[in-house]
């Protein structure tokens, strides 16, 4: 059974003419990737999926419902997004930031309880930014506010994960860790659909991915059917040559 | 006190003006302390303020005067003339296409970048400022010389004098009463004992209640007036306000501790003649001194 | 969360012993002043006629009109910065002053005064909003950018409408004019609807301190977060132009308590806009009421404008703040 689920979607990329109708489930337990040359809608799509941005048609389905029916706040209990570009004009720490994600849960007049200062504990730890908890986010480097970021969204524990480029900014240890705690994620049941610039990642570790071409033509399905040279060589128009490290695959982009 | 020198001043100066007139090209020095000389008695004047049209018709000249200020109600001929625009803002093109031969100006009223481009264009300018009794007579007689109505003026003059120096001796020794002269409402304005209002204020035995503030119009707070607690507030009205000035007074009328509210001494005095430096200033005094013996008399009457 | 409780107390306390202080000096200076134990003794419905006249009548509307109105421009200017997620928006930038301008001035410039001035400052300031609004909105997009252009562009335009104001206007008539420029509270003696609006609007915004919290990181990332965006910052826009609106019809038009007082507390006390809201509210009260208090006593018993006092205490004070907390 699917939680999150694209009914007739078509996206609305400005200036493209058509776009492929999308019907595809995420289920729990499933981690996708989204790969795509720059300007083929990873972003809009993961935000048409949050309903975050109108489609052009179609409907997203949140657990049997049409996204369009939800209020945004029983959307937020169930499905979280990382965005890319993030908006810190006024300075607050890093701890006020993973609390944010907590937002969903408590009602108008309710104040932050110990169990929620908890939970913001342990994604700080989680993601190793606990040490920064007093510092404003607008001092931290590109990778620490990443993983600020994501902790929020892990304090926000939902049940579908979108994240836009989960590795942006991140040195080689950290891009590992947050990796590994996607398919934890989803070992614990949750749905991840995550925007990939890089093949290798999606090879490595998603259970399942989408190809979108800028032309507006998408594929999906699991991994090892998706990641073909032949389609990934037609979708960056791009050379490349596949070597096998540790029992996975390795693109790597040749000349000619 | 500070009418004896320039009283003696106006005697130096009328002594100026004969010895002018014998050349037949009359001269006079104006507020600024500079001589002005016309090559013969003014034929064409121009006023750039009310009350500089009035002196020039209490001087005599009302026949040579071809334009006047804005506002320039009495006397009332002075209402038919053609009007070169506010004394704040004048109509330059206006007036020099008048071609005056004199232009009476304001010191302090007119916007002096405008009057210096006139100047320079080789008008002649005459500024006048009276601050005092003595001076307004002063201006009289020196814009009669300058327009050759000289008897006229001077007689005007000495009749304006004598009626202040009769109501200064009338009252100026009665018993002194507080009084709060109110020039504006909002902002809460009064005036010191430097203006000519206030000297009148003195004259009528009357002791202003700000008259110590160095600025010439101080702004105040109600608090400030009410902790001077005045025996009477007057204002100057006129018709057209008349509305507009009663409820500045009864805006005091909550605050019946104060002496003037208790007592009933909330008055308006006609504005024009108090506010404008010109023979009619006499009759001014005249209301504001009753306005402030009535005051007088109620508190003998409760005390 | 006891220790979260006390982080916002302490700070809130403290404002609102210092409001308290701020009235008590506001009461007891003047043109006569009043000790203490008298002050205590005309609350308690003694002393003698004069000195209750002046504390009650006229010291005290004018003590809390001032704190109310300081309260007000603080509050709308916290809000209009967490809508434009700009710390330099206030009130003013987005041209609703210079609406209430137009509306107080050409009432003036008629010749009518108290209410009905004040009655046109607030039309003018509820008219300038929409049109902001409205011409900022335009069709569907709503960047904050767009909006704080728009307003500063109508801003300028209502400026040079009110300079000609003053060239069209009798010399008689200017000074109230121009006072009413520089923000005057000696004719506000009515608190009690300020008043009534600063209280309501602080109660009213605690329950949406969170949700603001989160409006502040953007309206899609509060979108995500399960805050209805839209809806939240139409509400913050229409009440922070009434609070604007009401402060400039009962004081003219007095500027830098929207923009200072909210930046200063940021730089104290952080960005939860549940301790921040209440906090402006009380510090920009607070401030309004001393500057107006310095106003009307510097130079008693003559008056300055409390505009030019809220400046002459707000720039210095803002620089150091700003410069001691810099990299």
């Amino acid at each position: 059974m699917s939680v999150l689920a694209a009914r007739d979607l078509v996206i609305d990329v400005p200036g493209r003419q058509s776009g492929q109708v999308l019907n595809l489930a995420v289920e729990p337990g499933q981690v996708w990737g989204v790969l795509g040359p720059n300007g083929a809608g990873k972003t809009t799509l993961l935000h048409t999926l949050a309903g975050l941005h109108p489609p052009r048609a179609g409907s997203v389905i949140l657990d049997e419902t049409p996204l369009a029916r939800l209020r945004r706040r029983r959307i937020a209990q169930r499905l979280g997004v990382v965005f890319q570009e993030r908006v810190d004009g006024f300075p607050a720490t890093v701890e006020e930031t993973a609390m944010l994600g907590r937002h969903p849960y408590l009602s108008y007049w309710q104040r932050e309880s110990a169990e929620d200062m908890r939970r913001v504990q342990a994604a700080l730890e989680r993601l190793d930014v606990a040490h920064l908890r007093q510092r404003p986010v607008g001092t931290l480097s590109g990778g620490e506010r990443q993983r600020v970021a994501i902790a929020t969204l892990l304090t926000q524990d939902p049940a579908v994960w979108l994240v836009d480029e989960p590795t942006n900014h991140l040195d080689l240890h950290h891009q590992s860790a947050v990796m590994a705690l996607m398919r934890e994620q989803a070992a614990a049941g949750r749905a991840l659909m995550l925007c990939l610039h890089d093949l290798n990642l999606a090879a490595r570790w998603c259970s399942h991915v989408l190809l979108l071409y800028p032309s507006g033509e998408a594929c999906w399905g699991a991994a090892q059917n998706m990641l073909v040279p032949d389609a990934l060589e037609r979708l960056y128009r791009q050379r490349l040559r596949v070597v096998e490290v540790d029992g996975a695959p390795v693109f790597v982009p040749v000349n000619g | 006190m500070a009418a004896k020198p320039l009283l003696v001043g106006a005697l130096m100066l009328g002594a100026v003006a004969s010895v002018a007139q014998a050349s037949a090209k009359p001269c006079a020095v104006d507020d600024l302390e500079r001589k002005v000389c016309l090559e013969a008695p003014a034929r064409r004047i121009v006023a750039l303020s009310p009350g500089a049209t009035e002196l020039a018709f209490a001087a005599g000249a009302g026949d040579r005067v071809v334009a006047v200020s804005a506002h320039s109600n009495y006397p009332p001929p002075a209402q038919k003339l053609p009007s070169v625009g506010d004394y704040n803002r004048i109509d330059l093109e206006a007036l020099v296409g008048l071609e005056p031969d004199l232009v009476v100006g304001w010191e302090t009223g007119n916007p002096g970048k405008q009057l210096e481009t006139l100047a320079s264009l080789g008008t002649k300018v005459f500024y006048i400022e009276p601050r005092t009794a003595a001076g307004v007579a002063n201006a009289l007689t020196r814009l009669g010389r300058l327009a050759g109505s000289e008897a006229t003026a001077e007689q005007k003059a000495e009749t304006f004098l004598a009626g202040m120096a009769a109501l200064k001796e009338r009252y100026a020794e009665r018993a002194p009463v507080r009084v709060f002269y109110q020039v504006w409402d909002a902002p809460l304005m009064s005036l010191n004992d430097e203006h000519l209002i206030g000297r009148a204020i003195r004259d009528c035995g009357g002791v202003n209640v700000f008259g110590a503030r160095p600025r010439l119009v101080p702004r105040l707070s109600d608090e400030a007036v009410l902790a001077a607690n005045p025996e009477v507030i007057i204002t100057g009205s006129r018709d057209a306000d008349e509305n507009a000035r009663n409820q500045w007074l009864a805006h005091w009328q909550p605050y019946s501790s104060m002496a003037a509210v208790e007592r009933e001494n909330l008055y308006t005095v006609p504005a024009d003649p108090l506010v404008r430096p010109t023979p009619r200033f006499l009759q001014g005094a005249q209301s504001l001194c009753e306005r402030i013996d009535r005051a007088r008399e109620k508190r003998a009457r409760t005390e | 969360m006891r220790d979260m409780r006390l982080q916002a107390f302490v700070p809130l306390g403290l404002l609102a012993l210092g409001a308290l202080a701020a009235l008590g000096v506001s009461l007891g200076v003047g043109s006569a002043s009043i000790p203490l134990d008298r002050l205590w003794a005309i609350a308690l419905g003694e002393g003698d006629g004069l000195a209750r006249t002046m504390v009650l009548e006229l010291r005290l509307p004018r003590a809390l009109s001032a704190f109310a109105v300081g309260g007000l421009l603080a509050v709308a200017g916290a809000l209009m910065q967490v809508l434009l997620r700009n710390p330099l928006a206030d009130p003013y930038v987005l041209g609703i002053s210079g609406g209430a301008a137009m509306g107080a001035l050409g009432a003036m410039m008629l010749g009518l005064g108290g209410m009905l001035a004040s009655t046109s400052a607030f039309g003018g300031a509820l008219f300038s909003t929409l049109l902001v609004f409205g011409l900022a909105h335009g069709r569907g997009g709503w960047a904050p950018t767009r909006l704080l252009l728009t307003g500063i562009v109508v801003a300028s335009g209502w400026g040079a409408m009110i300079t000609l104001m003053l060239a069209m206007t009798p010399a008689e008539r200017l000074p109230g004019m121009l006072y009413w420029l520089m923000g005057d509270l000696s004719y506000a003696r009515e608190p009690g609807l300020p008043l009534a609006l600063l209280a309501l609007t602080c109660i009213g915004l605690l329950p949406l301190g969170r949700s603001l919290n989160v409006l502040a990181r953007g309206p899609r990332q509060a979108a995500a977060l399960g805050v209805d965006a839209r809806l939240l910052e139409w509400g913050i826009y229409a009440i922070a132009s009434l609070l604007t609106a009401v402060a400039v019809a009962t004081a003219g038009s007095i500027g830098f308590v929207g923009l200072v007082v909210p930046h200063m507390l940021r730089l104290v006390l952080g960005n939860d806009q549940r301790i921040a809201l209440p906090a402006c509210a009380l510090a920009g009260g607070t401030l309004l009421l001393l500057a107006d208090t310095l106003a009307r006593t510097v130079i008693a018993p003559e008056q300055l404008p409390v505009g030019v006092i809220t400046a002459l205490l707000g720039v210095p004070t803002f620089l150091f703040l700003l410069y001691r907390s810099g990299p």
